[in-house]
């Protein structure tokens, strides 16, 4: 009984990747490209069990939110804006042959080249031991030895934000380029002003009701999930991405004009430099400090180190709060909810509005 | 003797290799952008679940989450943890790499419904012939 019971686990991970390519399959293959989107957020749903059956929380918290909630919303508005079909005629039968031979041959030896990296046999696939990197980590990350912990009992988000802090700092920055792009393409456009009426746009009641009901909790839970980012599974980044389904759902549920009400673009786009501004200081203050006392410090510094020995108080009044990390999760939490914001205010223009711009801009 | 474990995780392994095959095959042979598009974000959350599986182990009877749940571990709690949870790496470069996939997916559909309006077509053969 109880090898069935530690059985389990393993057998639903590969229900649910056998699931999961049956759906790419529908997904690659569909030419009505509302139903390939909808298949691809179902190959993401058995993507969620997997990764937490391969008990990574962390990733749970932010995939849910970006692959079945965010990202199939703007391919459906995508695509309502574009084709709705798929025209396939015309692709050769052996131009397609020889790319599926190319493409499983590159798979394959990359495949064989994870298996090798992984320095592991097929006979012990789950590996029982753990790099000596990750057992470094793991036994560092909260410690009585403050000049070599970053005392956090998350050891992920302890990794994201102080070991490899400067990381997670460029790759921010690749996000605020990519929503710079997407600023500079509708560099002329504005959401028009129109008053939102009640009775012509939207849902139905139950939709808008259930909607005022749900809203306000997915805030809560948003800013919960950000601010113990230090504590439990989550951060900056899951707490983020979790508050911008509200403006997916307010523009969806109701209309873009109604969620202006709540999310003004220029306003938006403020309280996105405030998040980066609070990013940039929380990697700065302990180097700030000791440029004020005249000790060495470093950047991206958390806790006291050996050869710098000043750093940000790791409890107030018995509460564990990391130092840094809950400066860079609120700051974080912030960029990325207004970022997402921002896209989605964009991409909700009505066409024709933009048609009008466009067509002005060419000639 | 081989684990039945061992199999079943290789069995998902295989199930994975063949969804980027799936995926690739999409990116190159489907003309319409924005299916290209769908078939990239499977085949980035392919590549995450691999980076995902690196940092798997086993352990009896399964392995933690690698996150603490005493905020004052003794010398035994620290060693019990650093015996079970999974490899923490992953799940930092992952978590990001899902965040800033999605913005940069977000500028792709937006540059795509741009090419739209200026267009008039998604097909990218027709896209290729045309001219200005």
């Amino acid at each position: 009984m109880s090898d069935l019971y530690s059985l389990t686990p393993y057998v639903v991970l590969a229900v649910s990747a056998l699931a999961s390519t049956i759906a790419v399959y529908l997904a690659v293959t569909e030419k009505d490209l509302i139903k390939a989107v909808l298949y691809s957020a179902i190959q993401s749903t058995f993507y969620a069990l997997i990764f937490y059956l391969l008990v990574v929380p962390d990733i749970v918290l932010v995939y849910i939110p970006v692959a079945v909630g965010l990202l199939p919303a703007i391919l459906i508005i995508a695509v309502k804006k574009t084709e709705k079909y798929e025209d396939v005629g015309g692709v050769p039968r052996s131009t397609s042959i020889i790319v599926l031979l190319s493409v499983t041959v590159f798979t394959l030896i990359a495949g064989y080249l994870l298996v090798v990296s992984h320095a592991i046999t097929f006979d012990v696939f789950p590996s029982p031991d753990a790099r000596l990197l990750a057992k470094w980590f793991l036994a560092t990350t909260l410690w009585w030895n403050r000049l070599f912990s970053s005392m956090s009992p998350e050891a992920v988000t302890a990794i994201v934000w102080d070991y490899r802090g400067l990381d997670t700092y460029f790759e921010t920055s690749v996000m605020y380029l990519a929503i710079i792009g997407a600023l500079a393409i509708a560099r002329y456009l504005d959401i028009p002003r129109k008053e939102y009426r009640e009775d012509v746009m939207g849902m139905s009641i139950i939709g808008k009701m259930s909607a005022k009901i749900i809203v306000p909790m997915i805030i809560i839970v948003a800013i919960s999930i950000a601010l113990h980012g230090h504590l439990t599974p989550g951060g900056g980044f899951q707490g983020g991405v979790t508050g911008a389904v509200t403006v997916s759902l307010l523009i969806f549920i109701f209309s873009v004009y109604f969620a202006t009400r709540f999310f003004k673009i220029n306003i938006a786009i403020l309280l996105r430099i405030i998040g980066l501004a609070g990013i940039i200081l929380s990697a700065t203050i302990v180097a700030i400090i000791g440029f004020l006392i005249g000790q060495p410090a470093y950047i991206f510094q958390n806790q006291p180190k050996i050869i710098a020995q000043i750093g940000l108080p790791y409890e107030i009044g018995g509460n564990l709060i990391s130092g840094t990390l809950l400066l860079f999760n609120t700051s974080e939490f912030l960029a990325v909810f207004m970022g997402f914001a921002i896209l989605f205010l964009l991409l909700s223009i009505p066409e024709e509005n933009v048609l009008e711009v466009i067509k002005g801009e060419v000639e | 003797m081989i684990d039945l474990r061992t199999y079943l995780f290789t069995v998902t392994y295989i199930a994975i290799l063949v969804n980027t095959v799936i995926a690739l095959y999409g990116i190159f042979v489907r003309p319409n952008i924005l299916k290209k598009i769908i078939a990239l974000s499977i085949f980035g959350d392919c590549t995450f679940v691999y980076a995902i599986i690196i940092g798997f182990r086993k352990a009896e009877p399964y392995p933690e989450i690698p996150i603490m749940i005493t905020q004052q571990p003794s010398q035994e709690y620290i060693e019990h943890f650093v015996a079970k949870a999974v490899d923490p790496v992953p799940p930092a470069l992952v978590l990001t790499g899902v965040v800033i996939g999605l913005a940069v997916m977000l500028f792709l559909i937006f540059l795509s419904i741009q090419t739209y309006r200026l267009f008039g077509t998604l097909d990218i053969r027709k896209i290729v012939k045309m001219r200005g």
